[in-house]
């Protein structure tokens, strides 16, 4: 049924720290090569060597430019789905094939029933939808749930393909429902944000935005000489002999 | 958003189809029981025709048959519910008028109401997309039902002049004075026109809405926002669905253009009408067919113009 569920036990979802992200796109590839091989069809691509390659992928990495008045960083920016409490792309599915699972609020197409309309992917607001150019279904990140409880992998590997392999730890995976969870604490703590609250979609992933340095850099500097730290002051009785000598 | 051709079919004529159905529903009472009943079989053809296109936009047309069962929550779904009612209910009022029932009075009140409830959930598919914010508000349902309603006259204006010709001159009765017939036609094409040019004045003054590349990334705080590298270099589905920019220069003239055929056109014709009874089918029929070509090209320019807050996050 492609009506919302009032509350989630569980709210499954991810933490995407735009701090640490390295756009090194591992997490997309990562992504695209466990779900071409998981739950549903297989993510087609079309022309995948030729001229025009397209095709439908699940998480996307964006590069952007933040300028303000005195500093301009590049931010890296992956972007699968929310997961949304309030999921637009659900309530407006017509054959029932969208859901949001109440145990988990993970954000699912169930393949078989999906008649390829494309509404949902109008109706959510992130592009976190994208039609198979070849099965003619709609496809979306699943939150890797082959893999989360899946116990025939280790237990390392049952989470989300795209954490799993993120080399630098952008991305983090939990129950945003369980306030003492990792992921609750890292969004108390660095006020995770979510992405156009004005779409009323309530998001479950958040986002750590990029810290701000330069208070950083003035602590470590003020006072300090940096070539003094390059030449070490000996103890002990090295130390001794040092003072002495430079005594005489 | 992309123009496909399916929608924009589906949007026209189902539109058109049950405006018909309306006044076919309205008028059953004051009209020759076969005329309504040749008004109905048009509406059934032309809304038929526009369900089918619909489908045509489907990548699994065959599984079409599950969009009857959302409709808790899926305005699609409900649309999908309140079309066939609506024939089904246009069939028994051709049956009730060529029978002279004495139920076809209420019957046809019913109908009415069914098809522009059904022109009302149609719209609503669009209205709800609060992703789309052009689309997103009263405007959109005002326009579908102000066309529906203008299409589906003049087709009726075509139906009485052919009746006349076709059927026995006691058969194609219709109790309507000429006077309120010719100011319905005069009034509908810019009451519609009317409905079109709001909802392009919000169109214009509301482009994403409350949303910005800032509120989409998050980083508006931390100064302003623009793309350095996109995530793919080819196409993606999300650019061609989301991203049509094709011709949107030229969106300007097209505007005039579909003025110039829904209205203009009508109007100078309602102005002249013919000699003759077989002069007065041409120019209705003249008038149908310029009104809804205008339609076509407003329709063209309702997906195309509108913009979708995915494209935030790339270069817009």
């Amino acid at each position: 049924m492609t009506s919302l569920p009032d509350k989630t036990a569980r709210k499954l979802g991810l933490v995407i720290d735009l701090d640490v992200c390295v756009g090194c796109q591992a997490c997309v590839v990562n992504c695209k090569a466990w779900n071409s091989g998981g739950y549903g069809s297989s993510l087609a691509d079309h022309e995948p060597y030729g001229d025009a390659p397209e095709g439908a992928w699940l998480n996307r990495v964006h590069g952007y430019e933040v300028v303000s008045k005195d500093s301009a960083a590049i931010v890296h920016f992956p972007k699968s789905c929310l997961h949304c409490d309030d999921a637009p792309c659900v309530t407006v599915c017509p054959t029932g094939a969208s859901i949001k699972r109440s145990e988990d609020g993970i954000v699912l197409v169930d393949e078989s029933k999906c008649m390829g309309c494309g509404l949902c992917a109008w109706a959510c607001p992130y592009g976190a939808r994208e039609m198979d150019p070849s099965a003619g279904v709609m496809k979306k990140c699943t939150l890797c749930v082959d893999r989360i409880y899946n116990e025939n992998l280790p237990e390392v590997d049952r989470e989300p393909a795209c954490v799993r392999t993120c080399p630098t730890n952008a991305r983090h995976f939990g129950d945003l429902a369980d306030p003492d969870s990792h992921v609750s604490n890292l969004v108390a703590s660095r006020c995770g944000q979510d992405l156009m609250p004005e779409q009323e979609t309530r998001p479950v992933n958040k986002y750590l935005l990029p810290q701000d340095r330069d208070g950083a850099e003035q602590m470590s500097l003020s006072g300090f000489v940096l070539a003094d730290l390059a030449d070490p002051s000996p103890s002990g009785l090295l130390g001794w002999i040092d003072s002495a000598l430079s005594k005489l | 958003m992309h123009p496909a051709l399916s929608l924009i079919l589906f949007t026209t004529l189902s539109g058109a189809g049950f405006g018909l159905c309306f006044w076919t529903g309205v008028l059953a009472t004051r009209q020759e029981g076969w005329v309504t009943a040749s008004a109905g079989l048009v509406a059934i053809i032309l809304s038929t025709t526009g369900l089918l296109c619909s489908v045509f936009h489907l990548r699994q047309p065959t599984r079409a048959w599950r969009s009857f069962s959302q409709w808790r929550s899926s305005w699609l779904s409900r649309e999908a519910l309140l079309a066939p009612v609506a024939l089904i209910l246009v069939l028994a009022l051709v049956l009730a008028a060529v029978q002279d029932s004495h139920v076809t009075g209420v019957l046809g009140w019913i109908t009415a109401l069914l098809a522009i409830a059904t022109v009302l959930a149609t719209s609503m598919i669009y209205t709800q997309l609060r992703a789309i914010a052009a689309w997103n508000s009263w405007r959109t349902p005002l326009l579908f039902v102000a066309f529906s309603m203008s299409s589906g006259y003049y087709l009726m204006l075509f139906v009485w002049n052919l009746s006349v010709i076709v059927l026995p001159t006691d058969r194609a009765q219709v109790n309507i004075p000429v006077e309120q017939a010719a100011l319905l036609a005069a009034i509908l094409a810019p009451a519609a026109q009317l409905a079109q040019f709001v909802w392009w004045h919000y169109r214009d003054a509301f482009r994403y809405g409350m949303s910005s590349t800032e509120s989409a990334t998050g980083l508006g705080g931390l100064g302003s926002v623009r793309m350095l590298e996109p995530p793919h270099t080819g196409a993606s589905y999300l650019t061609s669905e989301m991203g049509y920019t094709i011709a949107r220069r030229h969106a300007l003239k097209l505007r005039w253009i579909s003025v110039f055929f829904c209205t203009a056109i009508p109007l100078s014709i309602c102005l002249w009408l013919g000699e003759g009874i077989v002069g007065a089918t041409l120019s209705s029929l003249m008038i149908v067919v310029a009104h809804v070509t205008g339609i076509i090209i407003a329709r063209w320019l309702f997906f195309a113009e509108s913009r979708h807050t995915v494209m935030l996050y790339y270069r817009s």
